[in-house]
């Protein structure tokens, strides 16, 4: 686990999902960041630290096909 | 609105349809008696000419029998005229050198010398005779001749008393009525007046021979006019009758067809939120177990976070679980037993062969029912309905698998063990022995694109009416599926 291993955000409404995956990912030694909503998320991550992003597409409030969409542009 | 709008060009059709067909039947009618009075008149006309040509040759005859015998009382043999002819009512002859007893037979004789022709001596028509003379010498002739008498009545084409044609013979203004037709229809002026106008074939008698009828409305033929048009009402509402029974039956069709689709529908829509209901749950599942795995493998294990996840995999297996025990409430209707009812089961096989005897027709299969007077069972109705179109459309469906003279789909519906037995036999290929036993289960199917939930989906609905659905092989061939209902208390 070093410092320098990139960052998932994982990113769904769902707790259970969200904690079990965050664990999976933990286990194989990658830094999580968890979001329970997209719109945070958008606002809130770092654009410089991103590894990858796990996302639901059936979110409330914003699709996850929308949030990947505002990602691309 | 399509109905009423539909109705009344049934009316606007059929009205038009009595009244042009009324109309020709009342012209072929009018035509046929403008024919037969003109037959008629050029009749008369004929055998009246050949009458007055008759009085010319008589004239002429005597004429040439001349010198005539010089008077000799009673002897002159014209005087016998009369009795061959009753209707020469009387010969005068003037003798050599003698007058003429009335001037005017004088003076028609002037006119005869002149014209070379017998001439008329101040004809009176009304008086119902006229007096014909033909100059010659030494003795001229002068016939009086009874108008009335020189008809010949026997070969008259029509019978003077009845006849509605009035014949009257005109000269210069002066009448006399051989026959009075019917003297009430000619003095009207509506209806269809008939007239024939035509000189004697005689120059010597220049009588017009004038004949008319008048047709009044009455005389339609109205019986016929009313037959057409009770005819075309009848013809009409069969036709009404007919379209409405197979609009009727399309409809049927076509309400079934679509409560079908809404239900697959219902049942996509279902199926898509189960997938995802279910989907994160499954997902929280596999990470969980999966990352405990990983935890485990390590030196050392770490066995609390391991635990953990496990617990957490656990509660969530149960979700999953509770999802799929939601949606079974859901799908079995709590309501479905509360629609149950009295019906006949012989009636619902009844209904449901009739619903698809266009489809059998399609197919050419010969389908039969063979059912007790009156099966009463306690079901919901619409599921019978249901169960019983989806067993015929299997059979029909099997069937696609057999040449078409051996197509046969039997029904029965009979009392048996307690309950309603509707049995559906095909003479199709039958089941294979291992989809047997698999029949009734969802999404299990042995037809390219079936859904495998129509059998599945019948035995649902038999099991919450209290009833059950099975399937076997006949001995001699083909499948047979029985619906077993419970039947009414007769108490």
């Amino acid at each position: 686990m070093t410092s320098l291993s990139p960052t998932v955000h994982l990113i769904d409404d769902d707790a259970a999902v969200r904690d079990s995956l965050a664990l999976l990912i933990g286990t194989v030694g990658l830094r999580v960041t968890t979001w329970a909503d997209p719109q945070a998320f958008l606002q809130g991550f770092d654009r410089e630290a991103i590894g990858a992003i796990v996302l639901d597409v059936r979110m409330p409030g914003i699709s996850g096909l929308t949030v990947l969409d505002t990602l691309v542009a | 609105m399509r109905a009423s709008g539909g109705s009344l060009w049934w009316w606007v059709g059929g009205a038009v349809l009595s009244a042009v067909g009324a109309v020709m039947i009342a012209r072929q009618a009018i035509d046929e008696q403008r024919a037969l009075f003109e037959t008629d008149a050029r009749i008369v006309h004929r055998l009246l000419s050949q009458q007055v040509v008759q009085h010319d040759a008589i004239l002429d005859t005597l004429a040439l029998l001349q010198p005539a015998p010089e008077a000799a009382g009673n002897a002159a043999p014209e005087q016998r005229l009369p009795s061959l002819y009753p209707h020469i009512l009387s010969v005068q002859r003037r003798d050599r050198d003698g007058t003429w007893a009335d001037p005017a037979l004088g003076d028609a004789e002037r006119r005869s010398a002149q014209d070379r022709r017998p001439a008329l001596a101040a004809p009176d028509l009304p008086s119902g005779r006229y007096r014909l003379v033909l100059a010659a010498q030494p003795t001229a002739y002068a016939l009086t001749i009874d108008l009335r008498g020189m008809v010949p009545w026997t070969e008259w084409p029509m019978k003077p008393d009845t006849s509605p044609v009035r014949v009257v013979l005109e000269h210069q203004g002066q009448r006399f009525e051989l026959q009075r037709g019917d003297t009430a229809a000619l003095a009207g002026t509506s209806g269809w007046h008939f007239e024939f106008h035509k000189h004697l074939a005689a120059a010597s008698q220049p009588f017009d021979v004038v004949a008319e009828q008048r047709l009044g409305w009455s005389q339609l033929p109205w019986w016929r006019m009313l037959v057409w048009s009770v005819a075309v009402a009848a013809v009409l509402a069969l036709l009404a009758q007919w379209q409405r029974q197979r609009t009727a039956r399309r409809r049927a069709e076509e309400l079934l067809r679509l409560g079908q689709v809404a239900r697959l529908n219902t049942l996509g829509e279902l199926a898509a939120g189960m997938a995802h209901e279910l989907n994160q749950p499954l997902t929280a599942v596999l990470a969980n177990t999966q990352a405990a795995q990983r935890l485990l493998a390590e030196d050392p294990p770490e066995l609390d976070t391991a635990r953990g996840a496990m617990t957490q995999a656990v509660a969530q297996a149960r979700r999953a679980a509770e999802v799929v025990g939601r949606l079974r409430q859901t799908i079995e209707r709590p309501e479905a037993r509360s629609a149950t009812r009295t019906l006949d089961l012989a009636e619902a096989a009844r209904r449901a062969l009739h619903l698809l005897e266009p489809e059998c027709r399609r197919r050419g299969v010969t389908a039969q029912l063979q059912a007790d007077a009156v099966v009463p069972v306690e079901a919901d109705p619409v599921a019978v309905d249901q169960i019983a179109h989806n067993l015929l459309m299997n059979a029909l469906q099997a069937l696609e698998g057999v040449d078409a003279q051996r197509r046969t789909l039997s029904l029965s519906v009979l009392r048996a063990n307690g309950g309603g037995e509707l049995s559906v036999m095909d003479s199709g290929p039958g089941i294979a022995p291992d989809a047997l036993p698999r029949l009734f289960e969802p999404f299990f199917t042995t037809r390219e694109g079936g859904l495998g939930l129509g059998l599945s989906l019948c035995e649902t609905l038999a099991q919450g009416m209290g009833g059950s659905l099975a399937a076997a092989n006949q001995p001699g061939g083909g499948a047979v599926f029985t619906l077993r209902l419970p039947l009414k208390d007769t108490a």
